[in-house]
């Protein structure tokens, strides 16, 4: 019963005193265990994929009023679970198609760079109480970092296609990837301002008030800029899949379009996964003091309802063109984002350093309530002019 | 220190054998039938015309000298932020200041009119 209590945990220490019952030297058991520990890691995101597309695939499927995958002949087990898994083996028995004139080495190290920048992410991610890869000391700045390696990919996928529709869609998609990098990487500024460190578990561990309760502006800002990295609705134009069908990787065909496919979903999950950490509080929740194991199931309830917030968003939100993506995030997320620092970090200093985090979390809502509401009367305002402008400019014609 | 990044570098091999893996498993699966045709460049049908690596839009240069600001921006704004609590008042008003610098930085670059898409 101890033992269950404490049960992922507790698997890697009796593994590492089998180790070390045996003869090896005591660095050879240290690496073995930490080669062993990486590679549980790196399989938990993979092998959670196939059950979190299916998740996401019944969710769709219910917005739009549909039954989603729920046979698939002799693969598909109850309600379609194995769906996934049929599609996988179908992938890997693809003919690889590579375009005449691509640039080969590009093209085919591309999708391998993806799935690995999306495994990578897992290093860092609390997943329970004590249960962590590496607890960095850098840790939210290692993932914002990963972020942009991403991008790179994105170029390579599309440089390397030797399509013309691939290469811009690639442009567009950059553009839009590094113009939401800032207000995500401003809104982590605010939560690594109130929680006082980098490290992912420190962070979790300040969150006695959910940073959501304390900072909903930021938490917001943050979500607004994570869908746009997902390529997401309203902001999908990375992908834009009725439009443009599949953005830059239009040219890969069979394992390596699933791939990118996978590596989508992995860091969808990695996002819900990366939201629920910094403002939902992460794994915390009753009864983890006693039986830590729950603090995982906890981190995995949070994970599931952000991701049924972002596929909220994702199919019930029309598409928005280029420019108005671009201007949203210049002309309004940007602006917010710094505006929103200087409100928060002000308004934390108007109490004493020597405050409960109550009180901390009290006035950073107060900045956050504050802000949004000079915001929105702002927005108000801009938009009555627009109107009028527009409707004075018909009344002319 | 040593030892946390010594972890890094064990998740990065995995990461990228986990990345090698599927295209070499489909390799010992998958059919190959090549012909001229079908690696022909997706493009509605028609042959692709000219050179596929042209000369882009000069707007995205825009945007990556913007943002390069901002990045680089939010990479000073860290180690401030990770010593909010312990500042005065003092550190956190220069702080805004070079925020408020910034926004001016911003609102230049709006007024110029390079956040337009054209």
């Amino acid at each position: 019963m101890e033992f269950l209590k404490n049960l992922i945990v507790n698997v890697g220490l009796w593994f590492q005193g089998l180790l070390a019952s045996t003869s090896l030297p005591e660095t050879w058991v240290l690496a073995i265990t930490r080669a062993a520990g990486a590679l549980a890691l790196a399989l938990v995101p993979l092998v959670t994929i196939f059950f979190f597309i299916w998740y996401e695939r019944k969710i769709v499927a219910r917005i739009g009023s549909r039954l989603g995958p729920n046979n698939s002949g002799a693969y598909g087990g109850p309600w379609g679970i194995f769906q996934v898994f049929a599609d996988a083996i179908k992938m890997f028995t693809k003919e690889d198609v590579i375009p005449a004139g691509a640039d080969r080495w590009v093209f085919n190290v591309a999708p391998m760079l993806t799935l690995a920048i999306a495994v990578m992410i897992w290093a860092v991610l609390p997943l329970g109480k004590g249960l962590i890869g590496i607890d960095l000391n850098i840790g939210i700045f290692y993932l914002l970092s990963l972020g942009s390696g991403s991008i790179v990919t994105v170029v390579m996928a599309g440089w390397g296609s030797n399509n013309k529709y691939a290469l811009l869609a690639a442009f567009r998609s950059i553009a839009t990837l590094i113009s939401y990098e800032i207000p995500k990487a401003l809104s982590v500024l605010v939560v690594v301002m109130l929680a006082g460190s980098l490290s992912m578990q420190d962070i979790v561990a300040a969150q006695d008030v959910a940073f959501l309760l304390a900072l909903p502006l930021t938490a917001f800002l943050f979500l607004a800029a994570t869908l746009s990295e997902l390529g997401r609705r309203p902001f999908d134009l990375v992908e834009a899949d009725s439009e443009i069908v599949a953005g830059y990787f239009v040219e890969y065909s069979g394992i390596k379009f699933g791939m990118f496919y996978v590596a989508q979903f992995m860091n969808q999950l990695a996002a819900a996964a990366i939201f629920s950490t910094l403002f939902l509080g992460g794994w915390r929740g009753p009864w983890v003091d006693q039986v830590p194991v729950l603090s995982t199931l906890w981190l995995t309830a949070k994970i599931l309802l952000s991701v049924l917030i972002i596929q909220f968003f994702q199919y019930t939100l029309p598409r928005l063109r280029i420019d108005q993506v671009l201007a949203f995030n210049w002309k309004f997320l940007t602006p917010l984002a710094l505006v929103n620092v200087c409100a928060v970090a002000l308004a934390g200093k108007t109490v004493p350093a020597s405050a409960g985090p109550l009180t901390q979390a009290g006035i950073s809502l107060g900045a956050n309530v504050v802000l949004t509401l000079i915001v929105l009367g702002i927005l108000a305002i801009a938009g009555r002019q627009a109107r009028q402008r527009e409707a004075s400019r018909l009344a002319t014609q | 220190m040593l030892d946390q990044f010594t972890f890094i570098g064990v998740f990065l091999i995995v990461a990228l054998v986990f990345g090698i893996a599927p295209p070499v498993l489909g390799y010992l699966v998958r059919p190959r039938k090549p012909s001229p045709r079908k690696a022909q460049v997706y493009e509605c049908g028609m042959p692709t015309h000219g050179k596929t690596w042209v000369q882009f839009k000069a707007q995205y240069y825009n945007f990556a000298l913007a943002f390069i600001v901002f990045d680089v921006v939010a990479a000073f704004l860290l180690p401030w932020a990770l010593a909010y609590n312990a500042l005065g008042l003092y550190a956190t008003v220069e702080a805004i200041a070079f925020i408020l610098i910034l926004l001016g930085g911003l609102v230049y670059v709006w007024r110029k009119g390079a956040l337009e898409w054209m």
